[in-house]
């Protein structure tokens, strides 16, 4: 894995890796390494030598691509932003495909199912109290096992569980959310790119 | 010595050091470097999450040799921070080291 490498090349690496990141974020942190490399050729390094002692240039340039999008994700919370984070998060490093992205697709999935039943039960209230209102108006002959008033409420009752199911839906995603990128942030810092050091 | 015990305890290192004086990157790596193997490229990611969080500011300053150079300073909050991670690491090594010299084995 130990590769001969030059000040230019593992810039450029670096660059390569970071290019999803703004200009002057970029700019930045290349400028960092810059001054790195600068200070230890005055040490009396040679380039090569400090260059492999700074680590893989294209592990560190993922280190800063998935703390970037994190911070995005949390500037601008998205779907979208999310997805992305996690995705960066995971390649960090293979383990993180158990710790991170398995536990983030069960949440999503088990998100999604109570959103799904908190709609279908919202959406089955008002037909089974527009179906209890048309019995009780007598325009429809009397079918149901239970009394049509019972109906009517038991409608309205499974409108108003619907609803309620929602919104705690809601308010699960809007906690996941902030937990999650607190997450992915002390993932990146403890966990991931062990390797690089 | 393995890397999970370095990257936990590198952030600590950065703010200790930066408590003694401000510092510039270079300064800080070979200062840990001398003492324990790291992977020298990692500290840069470190230093700035943590001025990402507000520990520690930095400025630039000329230096007689050449351009100038990135010096990072310890803030109020990144003295905190220190204090807590030094207590914490205090406790955890005078523990570990209770138990690798065997005291207290027998209450088990």
């Amino acid at each position: 894995m130990v590769k001969i490498m030059q000040k230019d090349e593992f810039l450029s690496q670096l660059r390569q890796a970071i290019k999803a990141l703004s200009v002057d974020e970029q700019e930045e942190i290349l400028a960092d390494y810059d001054e790195h490399f600068r200070m230890g050729i005055a040490d009396g390094r040679t380039e090569t030598e400090i260059a492999s002692a700074l680590g893989d240039p294209r592990s560190l340039g993922k280190e800063y691509a998935a703390i970037s999008l994190v911070n995005r994700a949390e500037e601008s919370p998205s779907a979208r932003g999310l997805g992305r984070a996690v995705i960066a998060t995971v390649g960090l490093g293979l383990f993180n495909l158990f710790v991170v992205f398995l536990p983030f697709l069960i949440l999503v999935l088990m998100l999604v199912l109570i959103l799904i039943i908190g709609f279908s039960l919202t959406c089955a209230g008002p037909f089974l109290t527009g179906y209890a209102i048309l019995t009780l108006a007598g325009l429809l002959p009397i079918e149901l096992d239970t009394p049509p008033l019972a109906a009517l409420f038991f409608g309205i009752g499974i409108t108003s569980s619907g609803l309620l199911l929602m919104a705690l839906d809601y308010w699960l995603t809007r906690i996941c959310y902030r937990q999650g990128i607190r997450y992915l942030r002390w993932n990146i810092a403890v966990i991931s790119g062990k390797e690089t050091l | 010595m393995n890397a999970q015990f370095k990257k936990g305890v590198l952030e600590m290192c950065v703010l200790v050091l930066l408590g003694e004086k401000d510092r510039y990157g270079y300064e800080l790596v070979q200062n840990i470097s001398h003492r324990f193997e790291i992977s020298e490229g990692s500290i840069y990611p470190l230093l700035r999450r943590l001025r990402d969080e507000g520990s520690v500011v930095t400025y630039l300053q000329e230096s007689a040799e050449g351009p100038a150079r990135k010096y990072y300073s310890l803030t109020a909050k990144g003295g905190i921070t220190r204090d807590e991670l030094v207590a914490e690491w205090q406790e955890f090594i005078i523990a570990v080291n209770g138990l690798l010299d065997g005291e207290n084995h027998a209450e088990g």
